[in-house]
């Protein structure tokens, strides 16, 4: 999506003295790309292991949202440091992300994942926010889960490919 | 020389060309390289603080390990696939260059880390791994007495706790190395 306004304001950014100052800096782009990619390895990580507590591969002897509650706050943090790294990567190239399809598709994904999450809290919590034992999961519940733990995973291996291909597009 | 011999040899392979020429191919396997590496990075460092006892401490470290290790190897696996392809597609300049001569560097180092641990101090870490609070925490050891807080330091540095914590190191200066390679090598994929 391109849009005329889209390109005055990322006209307007590109030619702000911050914008300036990350283009001119052989050294801001390359350290914000750093902390993004373990920002990316962390929440990563802990949406990984919510999807495999769902799918019944990791710490199945506690509850779900014992494993829940311990990664999610992860995940949250982790995005707040993806945002601040990713706006300044935005603001010293503003064309070459906001303007892309490739970044939009990436921040409609990311937006899947949050929602996704919603609707496994939705499922799951209060229902079984004492459950211990898979057993007694209903088939209909495990199937769910499964689900949306496989929906998870599959977004945020499609966000991975979306981050690397905006350099592409 | 000679080694320049080799690198030139893979550089001119099949699949190498492939790899520089096809517009495709490059970002795929660039896609597949950061997959594997965020994933290895993620599982790893959560491995190393459960070693350290900085988290997940509720859980039996070797099932803890035992859960995620196959993702690590696997991701691992990924990540070296995916990297040596795309190396081949630009081996001279690769090879030449001081951030992935110190990125390689620092992967032997973070290898034979992990052999040390395991040879010497997987054992003792899984044996006492229920025994004793964090060494590293304060809050945890200024409860207990000076004996005591020696006693947890001890434990640290003879059961091979140290190991996870170069570990962390280890893969952080790897990763962004590996980052810094990007903006000080020429790239060679034409698409």
């Amino acid at each position: 999506m391109r849009t005329l306004t889209l390109s005055k304001f990322c006209l307007w950014l590109e030619d702000t003295d911050l914008s300036q100052a990350i283009q001119v800096s052989d050294v801001i782009v390359p350290v914000t790309q750093i902390i993004h990619i373990f920002a990316v390895a962390a929440a990563l990580s802990a949406c990984l292991l919510i999807a495999l507590r769902l799918l019944g591969y990791f710490a199945v002897e506690f509850s779900l949202s014992h494993t829940f509650n311990k990664f999610w706050p992860i995940f949250k943090v982790s995005t707040v440091v993806l945002l601040l790294s990713g706006s300044i990567l935005i603001i010293g190239e503003p064309s070459r992300s906001l303007e892309n399809t490739v970044f939009q598709t990436k921040m409609f994904l990311l937006i899947c994942v949050f929602v996704n999450i919603q609707f496994i809290k939705k499922t799951f919590f209060g229902k079984l926010i004492d459950w211990k034992n898979p057993v007694e999961l209903t088939n209909e519940l495990t199937t769910t889960g499964k689900t949306l733990a496989v929906i998870l995973i599959s977004l945020l291996i499609l966000i991975v490919f979306a981050g690397r291909w905006i350099a592409y597009t | 020389m000679e080694l320049d011999g080799l690198l030139n040899w893979l550089f001119e392979t099949a699949i190498a060309g492939s790899i520089r020429e096809n517009d495709w191919l490059f970002p795929m396997l660039e896609s597949l390289h950061v997959l594997g590496v965020t994933v290895f990075l993620g599982s790893i460092i959560w491995v190393d603080l459960r070693i350290l006892r900085f988290a997940n401490n509720e859980r039996r470290l070797q099932k803890f390990v035992n859960e995620l290790l196959p993702i690590t190897w696997l991701m691992f696996l990924v990540a070296v696939v995916t990297g040596f392809a795309l190396f081949t597609s630009n081996a001279v300049n690769y090879a030449h260059n001081i951030f992935f001569q110190l990125k390689i560097l620092f992967l032997t180092f973070a290898g034979l880390n992990m052999i040390v641990f395991h040879v010497w101090y997987h054992n003792k870490v899984l044996s006492d791994d229920l025994s004793y609070p964090s060494p590293l925490l304060g809050a945890e050891i200024s409860n207990n007495s000076q004996f005591r807080d020696l006693i947890f330091k001890l434990a640290f540095w003879a059961h091979g706790r140290w190991s996870a914590a170069l570990s962390v190191v280890f893969w952080i200066f790897i990763i962004a190395l590996g980052r810094w390679i990007g903006f000080s090598i020429q790239p060679t994929f034409s698409g």
